[in-house]
């Protein structure tokens, strides 16, 4: 859990500003009434969670790279 | 690159250069709602060239429908100019360089950094996400609308995480060199 968060927090400011402009902007100005605005905000989460579960295994590629390059390993 | 750990740490100078970037971010909104194709020359004309550039058709200036390859049957609209990217990457640097802006002088070196730096990414990232859409396009793609959408997400935030990512390491590299 230690590891999923410290390779998430780098990821919070660039993903905040993205959800804030397609998101939360639009919903403060209404654009929740609107029918298609839910099928937007789901396509748009579905894109969140693939960008960030492939940000999750590139850092779990380099950590495992790292500690198998290691050089005080036994 | 710091990121924000709640207001009331924070000086004069950076709480002034995140009301600069939330005022950026709500004119930009509103700009871009009423916008025409002409208005958004300025970021439509070189998307345009710089996707034809690549080969992914010709494209030439409608004033109604924006930048349109009749023989692809595509048109880069004023929907598709980039800017809810624009205004996340200008907002995203604000926020992760706070943590150099300690006067009004760094401040302001800073947001037109952010501003130059949010406008070259967005020509590279939508022309990326532009040249995809017209590959997809030309597919035979079931639910091509809703992949159309995914697409835009994936390119844009993912593009938003690479330009943060390396905003952060020049500026720790800049930090390094001016520590000596």
């Amino acid at each position: 859990m230690r590891w999923l968060v410290a390779r998430l927090a780098w990821l919070k400011v660039p993903v905040a500003a993205y959800l804030a402009i397609t998101l939360v902007l639009p919903v403060l100005h209404g654009a929740a009434q609107r029918a298609d605005f839910v099928a937007h905000a789901l396509w748009v989460l579905a894109g969140c969670g693939l960008v960030v579960a492939a940000a999750l295994l590139v850092a779990g590629v380099i950590d495992v790279a790292l500690h198998l390059t290691r050089k005080d390993r036994p | 690159m710091s990121t924000l750990r709640g207001l009331r740490g924070l000086t004069r100078a950076q709480l002034a250069a995140l009301a600069m970037a939330a005022l950026v971010v709500v004119v930009g909104k509103e700009y871009y709602r009423a916008a025409t194709a002409a208005d958004l020359g300025w970021i439509l004309a070189p998307t345009a060239h710089a996707v034809t550039a690549l080969g992914c058709g010709h494209f030439t200036f409608d004033a109604t429908a924006g930048w349109v390859d009749r023989d692809l049957g595509f048109a880069i609209a004023p929907a598709c100019a980039g800017l809810h990217f624009a205004l996340a990457a200008f907002l995203a640097l604000v926020i992760g360089g706070l943590g150099g802006m300690r006067d009004a002088r760094s401040t302001v070196l800073r947001l037109a950094a952010a501003a130059a730096l949010a406008y070259v990414a967005t020509l590279v990232v939508n022309t990326t996400r532009i040249a995809i859409a017209i590959h997809m396009h030309t597919m035979d793609l079931a639910n091509r609308e809703e992949l159309h959408r995914l697409e835009g997400t994936i390119v844009y935030l993912g593009g938003l995480c690479a330009l943060y990512a390396l905003a952060r390491s020049l500026d720790r590299r800049t930090h390094a060199l001016a520590r000596g």
